[in-house]
Order: C-alpha cells, then sequence, then structure tokens
C-alpha cells in the first residue's frame, strides 16, 4: 500500500465533503443549535416549574372533614378548596379537579382517602401537597393522643441515625447529566458518520465517479483506506465540535449551579479518547452499508437499519440501574455509552475502561474487514440490485429454480412480523396449543412453501428436499453441531450468576411438564424442527447462498433464527445452533440433516435428566476437540 | 380538481414503486416490536442482577445490638463488623459504613454508585423498621398502638378506573404521540425532497409544466401525496406499537384503556394539521433545491426546527395550558395524550386544530408562492 496515494485520496475527499453544504452544516449546525436548544430546555424547564408551582391544586370535599384540617387545607396558599359541586364526575373530566378528598370517622379516628388521576403531573401534586398537609395533621392528632396520655415517644429514641452522602456536589450534580449527555455525544458523534459515509459511497455511485476512479493506478485497498481516514477525520471533527460546543455554551445557558457540572478539558479528552474506537467501527459499518445503494435516495432504506443498530445500544444505556461491568463492557456503544456516563460522574474504573477500549478496537477491526470484503465484491459496487419478484398476476412471473435475496428478505420480514402480531393477539383468544400450531404450521412451515409456489420456483431444489450427499459432510456437521451445543451450555453457566428465573418461562415449563413424554416430543422437538428448518434452512438459505456466498447465508439465517426466538439471553447460544444447522444444510445440500439435528437439539432440551452433572472444563474439553475434529475431517475431504 | 388528482396518483404510484422508499416506511412495524422484546429482555436482566445483588456494609462494633441483630438478618445486606474507624472510605469493595459520630450513628454511602446508594436504602429501610417495632412496642404496654395508629389515617384510589396500572397509560401516552409525530415528519421529509428538487434533477418539471395543468393543481396534488406518506408512517407507527401495547394492558384486567377505532381517528385527525404543515415546508424549501441530496440539505435544518417542538412535549411535568395550545406540533401532541388518558377537552380540541389548520393553510400558501416563481424553479445559480 502507497500511502502517498491514500493521502492523496484522502485529500480529494476531504476537498469534496469540505465543498459539500450539508456536510458543513451539518459540522457547524450544533454550534448554532445548541444555544437555541440549551436555552430553550432551560426555559422551558424553569417557566414549566413556576406555573406548576403558582397554580393552586383544586381539592373538591367529597364529604364534610375535620374542621381543623379544613382550616389547614384553606391557609395553604398552593390548595383551592371546592365543596359545593353539582356534577363531580363532568367535573373530573374537565380537568377542573385535580383531587378528591373524601373522610370518614372510624371507630378511633378520621379515614381519608385521596382520590387522583395517578397519570396526570396535576393529580400527583395535588396528592403531593395534601398528603403533606396532612401528614402534619396526623402528627398534631398523635401528639394529642400521648399528651393526653401522659407520656413521650422520646423515651425510645435510644440512638438517633442519619445518612451522609460522600460524594460531592459536583458529583451528584454530574449525575444528573449523565443520563442524557452520554447518549446525546455518542448519538451525535455516530450519526454523523453515516453522512459522510454516504457522500464518500453512495454519491460516489450515484455521479458514476468511481469507475473512474477505479481507472487510475490506484489499489481498492488504497482507495477504501483513503475514504476510511476522511470520514473518520470529518467525525473527529464533528464529535470535537460537539464537545467545544458543549464544554463553551453549557456554562452560559444552563444554570450550572444548580447541576453543579464542571466539564474540564481533561474530562472532555476521556470521552473524546472513548469515542475514538466507535468512530472506526461506525465508519467501517456506514462506507459499507453505504455501498450497497446506487443513489442517494436509496441510501435512506440501508442507512435506516443501521441507524437503528446504532440507537438501541446507546439507549439501553440510559437503562436506570445498568452500570458498568465487565458483560456490559463487552457491548460495542453500550460500553463507551456507560463508561462516559462514568467518567461524568467520577467514577471511572480503568479496568472498565480498558475492556471497552479493546473490545471497541476489536469490533472496528471486524467492521473494517466487513467494509474491505463489501469493496472487493464487485456485484454490490456495480450490480444494480434486483427488484421484488411479486407481481399482482401471477402469469408475469417466470418459472425459476430459486426466488431472489429480495423476495427472501421481503418474506422473511413478513413472516417475523405475523409471527410476533399472531402471538400476540391469538394468545387472547386461543390456548397455547392452537397459537403454536398457527405459528409453526402456519406462518414458519406454509407461507414459505405458498410463497415458493407463486413465485413459481422450483420447490425440491429450494427448500433441499433430497438425499443428504457426501456423508463426511455429514459427520463434520454433527461435530460442529456438538461443539455449538457444548457451548450453549458453557454459556449457560456464565450467565446464570446473573440471571433469575423468568416468570413467563417458568409457567410455560411447568404446564408443559404435565404434558405426556410423546406431547412434549410432538409440540417442543419435532414440531419446530420441520417448520423452523423450512423457513431458515430451506427457503431462506439457498437464495441468500447463490447470491452472497455460504458464509454470508448461513450467518444472516442463523442471525433471523435466532431473533425469531424473541428471548435476548438466548440469542447467542441460538445463533450458534443455527451456525451447525446451516453449515450442515450447506454442505449436506440436504435439509433432512438439519431438520433431525433441531429435533435431537429440541428433545435434548425436554428430556434430559435435572440431575444430570455438567461441568464447565468438560464441556469447554468438548467444545475444543469436536471443533477441532470437525475442522479435520472437513479438510481431509 | 380532476387534474390535482391525477397528479397525486402519479405521485403515489412512483412512491409505490419504489420498494426499498416502502421498506423504509414500513421498517417500523417489523423493527419495533423485536427491540421492545429484546429492550424488555435487558431491563429483565439488569432488574434480576439488582435483585439478587448482595451490598457489603462496614458495621462499627458500637452499633447496638438489638439493630445489629435487625441489620444481620437483611439479606441484602453483608456485613463486616469492627472495631476501628476507617479514615480512607473506598466503596467499591465495602459500599457503606456505618459509623458513630457523638451519640448519633451515622452511614456514610457514596449516592454516585449504585451498590452503595442500594446499601443506603436497605440499611435505611432496616432503620426505620426497627425504630417502628420499638415505637410499636412502646405503645402497646400502654395499650395506645390501635389509637395511634388509626387516629388519622389515609390511602389513595386512581380515579380513572385504571388502578396501580395507570402508569401503563402515562407511558403510552408520552410514547405514542411522539412517535407518531416524528416519524410522520420524517416520511415526509423523505418524500418532499424528491417530489421537489428530485423532480428538477430528472428535469421532468419542465414536461409537467407543459401539460394542461395548472401549477397550483401540480403543487396540491403533491402536497396531497407527501400528506399521505406523512400519515401513513404514523399510522404504520400505531400499528408498530400495537403488539407490545396490545400485550402489555391485555394482562392486565382492571385497565380501561384500549386502542379503540375513535381512539385511532382522533390521533389521525390531530395528525393531518402537522403532516399538511410539514410537507408544505419541507416542499418549499425542496423547490430551491437543484438536487435531491441538495434538497436535504436544506430541509433538515426545517426538520431540526419542527422536531424541537415535538421535544418540547418531553419536558417533565408539562402540563397543557393555553400558551402550549397555541404552539404547533406540540399542541397536537398534548391532544393526543390526554385522548390516550381518555380525556377530550372540546374547547382546546377546536382551538389547536383551527390554529394547526391556520399554520398549514400559511404553509400552504407559502408553497403556493414558492411553485409560482419561475426564479426560484429555473432560475438563479447564485
Amino acid at each position: 500500500m502507497d500511502f502517498s496515494r491514500v493521502m492523496h485520496i484522502i485529500k480529494k475527499e476531504t476537498l469534496t465533503l469540505i465543498r459539500n453544504k450539508r456536510i458543513l452544516l451539518g459540522i457547524l449546525a450544533p454550534l448554532f443549535f445548541l444555544p437555541i436548544l440549551l436555552y430553550g430546555f432551560q426555559a422551558f424547564s424553569e417557566r414549566t416549574h413556576e406555573v406548576t408551582e403558582a397554580t393552586k391544586s383544586v381539592v373538591y370535599m367529597e364529604t364534610d372533614i375535620p374542621e381543623e384540617l379544613r382550616l389547614i387545607l384553606e391557609k395553604s396558599n398552593h390548595i383551592e378548596l371546592k365543596s359545593d359541586l353539582s356534577d363531580v364526575s363532568n367535573a373530573v373530566a374537565e380537568r377542573k379537579i385535580d383531587l378528591i378528598l373524601g373522610h370518614e370517622f372510624t371507630d378511633l379516628g378520621s379515614h381519608f382517602t385521596l382520590k387522583y388521576d395517578f397519570a396526570r403531573s396535576s393529580g400527583m401534586r395535588a396528592s403531593e401537597r395534601v398528603v403533606d398537609l396532612l401528614t402534619s395533621y396526623q402528627e398534631s392528632k398523635r401528639q394529642d393522643l400521648l399528651s393526653n396520655a401522659g407520656i413521650s415517644l422520646d423515651s425510645i429514641n435510644a440512638f438517633d441515625f442519619k445518612a451522609s452522602d460522600f460524594a460531592t456536589e459536583e458529583e451528584i450534580a454530574g449525575k444528573a447529566l449523565s443520563s442524557i449527555l452520554p447518549l446525546v455525544i455518542v448519538l451525535y458523534a455516530l450519526l454523523s458518520i453515516m453522512n459522510f459515509a454516504v457522500e464518500l459511497t453512495t454519491q460516489e455511485k450515484e455521479s458514476e465517479t468511481l469507475e473512474t476512479l477505479f481507472s487510475i493506478p490506484l489499489t481498492r485497498i488504497e482507495m477504501v483506506m483513503g475514504k476510511l481516514f476522511s470520514c473518520i477525520l470529518f467525525s473527529t471533527v464533528s464529535t470535537a465540535v460537539i464537545l467545544a460546543g458543549l464544554y463553551m455554551m453549557m456554562p452560559i445557558f444552563i444554570d450550572m449551579d444548580i447541576f453543579g457540572l464542571i466539564l474540564t478539558p481533561s474530562l472532555l479528552i476521556n470521552i473524546f479518547i472513548t469515542i475514538i474506537p466507535l468512530l472506526f467501527i461506525g465508519s467501517g459499518l456506514s462506507i459499507a452499508v453505504g455501498m450497497f445503494a446506487s443513489s442517494y435516495k436509496e441510501s435512506s432504506a440501508y442507512i435506516t437499519p443501521l441507524v437503528f443498530v446504532f440507537m438501541i445500544p446507546a439507549y439501553v444505556a440510559t437503562t436506570p440501574g445498568l452500570q458498568m461491568s465487565v458483560f456490559t463492557s463487552m457491548i460495542p456503544i453500550l460500553n463507551a455509552t456507560l463508561l462516559i456516563k462514568s467518567v461524568l460522574i467520577n467514577q471511572m474504573h480503568f479496568a472498565y475502561f480498558s475492556i471497552t477500549f479493546f473490545t471497541n478496537i476489536l469490533f472496528a477491526v471486524l467492521s473494517l474487514a466487513f467494509m474491505f470484503k463489501i469493496f472487493s465484491t464487485e456485484k454490490i459496487l456495480f450490480g444494480s440490485g434486483k427488484e421484488l419478484s411479486f407481481r399482482l398476476q401471477r402469469k408475469y412471473i417466470k418459472t425459476r429454480d430459486f426466488i431472489e435475496v429480495e423476495d427472501v428478505l421481503m418474506t422473511l420480514a413478513v413472516i417475523i412480523i405475523a409471527f410476533i402480531y399472531a402471538g400476540v393477539i391469538l394468545a387472547r383468544f386461543l390456548d397455547f396449543k392452537q397459537v403454536f400450531f398457527i405459528s409453526q404450521y402456519g406462518i414458519f412451515a406454509l407461507a414459505p412453501i405458498v410463497v415458493l409456489l407463486y413465485l413459481k420456483a422450483n420447490i425440491k431444489s429450494s427448500i433441499g428436499l433430497c438425499f443428504p450427499e457426501k456423508p463426511h459432510a455429514l459427520a463434520s456437521g454433527f461435530l460442529f453441531y456438538l461443539c455449538a451445543l457444548s457451548l450453549s451450555f458453557l454459556y449457560q453457566f456464565a450467565i446464570a450468576p446473573f440471571v433469575t428465573e423468568i416468570p413467563t418461562l417458568v409457567e410455560l415449563e411447568s404446564q408443559m411438564m404435565a404434558w405426556s413424554p410423546m406431547y412434549r416430543f410432538f409440540f417442543i422437538a419435532l414440531t419446530p424442527g420441520i417448520c423452523e428448518e423450512i423457513l431458515f434452512r430451506g427457503f431462506a438459505l439457498k437464495p441468500l447462498e447463490k447470491r452472497w456466498g455460504s458464509k454470508a447465508a448461513v450467518i444472516v439465517t442463523s442471525l433471523a433464527f435466532a431473533i425469531v426466538h424473541l428471548d435476548f439471553l438466548r440469542l447467542f447460544p441460538t445463533f450458534l445452533l443455527g451456525l451447525s444447522f446451516g453449515y450442515i444444510t450447506v454442505k449436506t445440500r440436504s435439509i433432512f440433516p438439519a431438520i433431525i439435528l433441531h429435533v435431537l437439539n429440541n428433545s435434548l432440551a425436554i428430556f434430559m435428566p435435572e440431575n444430570l452433572i455438567l461441568e464447565p472444563l468438560w464441556l469447554g474439553i468438548i467444545a475444543v476437540i469436536t471443533f477441532n475434529a470437525g475442522v479435520f475431517i472437513q479438510k481431509r475431504k | 380538481m380532476n387534474k390535482m388528482i391525477m397528479i397525486y396518483k402519479k405521485e403515489m404510484k412512483s412512491l409505490f414503486r419504489d420498494k426499498k422508499a416502502l421498506l423504509t416506511l414500513f421498517l417500523p412495524i417489523l423493527l419495533y416490536p423485536v427491540l421492545m422484546i429484546f429492550l424488555f429482555g435487558i431491563m429483565s436482566l439488569v432488574q434480576s442482577n439488582t435483585a439478587l445483588e448482595v451490598n457489603s456494609l462496614y458495621v462499627h462494633s458500637t452499633v447496638p445490638s438489638d439493630w445489629l441483630e435487625v441489620l444481620k438478618e437483611n439479606e441484602s445486606l453483608s456485613l463486616k463488623i469492627g472495631e476501628e474507624i476507617p479514615t480512607d472510605l473506598n466503596f467499591d469493595e465495602i459500599h457503606a459504613y456505618l459509623l458513630p459520630e457523638g451519640e448519633i450513628f451515622t452511614l456514610i454511602y457514596h449516592s454516585n454508585i449504585d451498590s452503595s446508594e442500594r446499601a443506603f436504602y436497605q440499611v435505611n429501610k432496616t432503620y426505620e423498621t426497627f425504630i417502628a417495632s420499638k415505637k410499636s412496642d412502646f405503645l402497646a404496654s400502654f395499650n395506645l398502638k390501635d389509637a395511634y395508629d388509626q387516629v388519622v389515617t389515609f390511602d389513595f384510589e386512581e380515579i380513572s378506573g385504571d388502578g396501580e396500572s395507570r402508569f401503563i397509560v402515562m407511558l403510552v401516552g408520552m410514547l405514542l404521540p411522539f412517535l407518531i409525530v416524528l416519524y410522520g415528519i420524517i416520511g415526509t421529509n423523505l418524500l418532499s425532497s424528491d417530489l421537489s428538487a428530485g423532480e428538477k434533477e430528472r428535469a421532468t418539471l419542465e414536461t409537467i409544466f407543459s401539460v394542461p395543468v395548472k401549477r397550483f393543481e401540480i403543487i396540491m396534488g403533491k402536497l396531497l401525496a407527501c400528506t399521505t406518506v406523512g400519515i401513513i408512517s404514523g399510522g404504520v407507527n400505531i400499528l408498530a406499537i400495537f403488539p407490545v401495547v396490545f400485550a402489555i394492558t391485555a394482562n392486565i384486567p382492571d385497565l380501561s384503556f384500549h386502542f379503540s377505532i375513535g381512539l385511532m381517528m382522533f390521533l389521525f385527525l390531530q395528525l393531518i394539521p402537522i403532516m399538511i404543515m410539514a410537507s408544505a415546508l419541507f416542499i418549499a424549501i425542496g423547490m430551491f433545491a437543484k438536487t435531491y441530496q441538495e434538497s436535504q440539505s436544506y430541509s433538515s435544518v426545517a426538520l431540526i426546527g419542527l422536531m424541537a417542538l415535538s421535544y418540547i412535549f418531553l419536558i417533565p411535568n408539562l402540563e397543557a395550558s393555553t400558551l402550549l395550545y397555541a404552539l404547533p406540533i406540540t399542541n397536537a401532541m398534548l391532544l393526543m395524550r390526554e385522548a390516550i388518558l381518555g380525556s377530550y377537552p372540546l374547547t382546546a380540541i377546536f382551538q389547536v386544530l383551527f390554529i394547526n389548520l391556520g399554520v398549514s393553510a400559511l404553509s400552504v400558501m407559502a408553497m403556493h408562492f414558492v411553485f409560482q416563481s419561475d426564479w426560484v424553479i429555473f432560475g438563479g445559480d447564485n
């Protein structure tokens, strides 16, 4: 690789991006919008607070209340008492009343009922105000009681207790801002990358200058590196601008005495270092995805899913109670957002910082590898991308062996949607078995077959309904399955300390235990083994393999297979099992081995003795041996 | 009118031919349920962790023995009893310290460290239980316990009939209007650039001008198409969030909230003026651009402005007021929230519709004015 040529590309791309108004606007916009947004937020929040504080809560007395309490309530500047309303329910509906105060005498005193809308701030505020006054009334009544009896509670308090917060005001205040600032910084950095990446890739394709670039004496790696570094350069500048903007403008527009946060240059540098590996991950992925689109308009279809991929982990980081741990440090984007949060509250641990940094570097390398792979694929760079084969009139559809990738993706999306919606809605009207039948046989098995028939594809070759080829592939596939199974058990050992039993699953399992073994085998092992394999290894795998190659096809179908199980905790083991099922299908050219393995796997889950002791060490050894044996058999043939 | 509908049909057909644009539009239907299920998974994992966590507490040996016994019974606390008063406090291994300070016992904790804060809650709870039990024994010895406890009592009742689950309706009321409006605006933004600058880029605008259709009819047809897409985007979001809301609400018997046709119609009614307003604004801005890409640059500024108005809705404790009802977009979102909470304030509905339709009319006039100008459409390189 000639670095002078890479520099040449960087210069060219930098000039292109600087000339682009949209890019400049995107970089400089925060400097203009931050003051407005920060001031606007502050002004609106203050105004809202002032108005709500000044507004009196309207309390309707449903019945007579003790005179002493009435006087306390009347004296309050925040409460307006009402007692003579003709239509109370109407007044509630029109929000003329915030709270209804009911009262009844009991044998030993008074009982009050506070009725209000738990979802409205006005109701909650009225309740807080009345409770404050009611508590002081309660205290005075209790004191009267004790005085009349001639006793005092002071004698029982042998000792006093108080709590003292070790955190400084700055640290506490930093926590308030730490929930939102990391999200803003990470999302802004990642989303701005997409803009640059689209300009560097899609724009090049749309203006048909990519061919011109390829005609000059430049290797593809040099070209990609040039584009990558330009993208990183601009995203670095963009991140620096927003950090500088926050540093300069927050003290001006936000009352820092309230938040107490001091944004020091060293703190900002710390945040910046955390962000850098993310810029590499974002740039690699965005450039790769941008290459799929052939026009600027089309790019939004490809970029939108990537936006969600970036946004979700960042939003998850704002989950209350979620903090840095070895586990969270290993999830990209989530780890950086949590790390910035810990930096803001002065609680950064070097160990978590190191894990985060290395994890993100690892993912950056993977995303760059993905980007290089895409850039070396001629079909993606210059292929026009096919349209869906679906037509309103079937006579216009040509007979074929396999359907197109676009048809597969669209059908998979529709099937997953139908599966989720049917699961949710039908569960209300039908029992578990009926919903299960509809989901498995109707949605997973029948729907793809109907699509294949409609699109005039060859059912036998599309699904792989043929005798398995290559016996050695059967052996290596089975060994890889054993490896995946061992790793799944190891994963369960790893997460066991962190996970309690999920109630719904426990309930479902107890229901299943009441069934006969044949019933359980049919519902849990045989049916999903056949139906899910028809969809993922039958319907979806072949067209993807034909277009993208076997590795990508197996990975994509395994990912869809894992997602459709809708269980976050079992995502990884399901993905691993999907890989082994995909592998054996690709190698044997038949769906039957995958069905058998799937049925076997689910049968194990049902019939495995509860008292069977599995040792992590042995599972690890089995995983290593089976994997190596599988590779050995595969290579030997 | 017929010509306007013809233009509308042409734009809608071109949208529906573009399968990838449709995919972007309908993506939330697939993504939201899947994402929410995974999000619930992560949150339950966090909650499980929190419930299982045992926090360590350093207890000085002078702590009264009866309280120490109560502390030992708390399974969420692991006690380390010592005679020294540590000076260098570290909250990583020992999460909180219970130390004597004259006559008082002080719990030193660090509120920014979750484990330490949880230790504080546990100790505080234990102390309150301990004191309540002592108080209760003391009063019982004078036969005053019941009288003391029941001299004044109070409880709370949810007025709408949803009971304790009312907070779910509150969450839906916050989330749904925001998603509908935001995604609707983004949807109109996607199409508007193609309808305005895209047409200029493909040089098909001249062709349209050559057919016997008035400019007003052309622009209104385009506006109608763009508004429809915005409403479809909003509708898609209602559909996307539906399984999650349905699954949650269906399992709560005392919840009166449900997705009725009336509620959906009301949400759409509030959405229409916003979509007209956003569409007209984006098309007008797009007309100044020569390419799709340039149009996206210009409209991103307007997009930020419109998004800022929808973010106001998320300010905590924001309540409907005359001032807020005068603010386009925010006002409609407040009314949507009211409807989800089960309230339909008639005066405010008319006021908001009047204001939003007025602003929409102004936007349409601005768009029409821009479209009449040859200088904007065909002119100036400046």
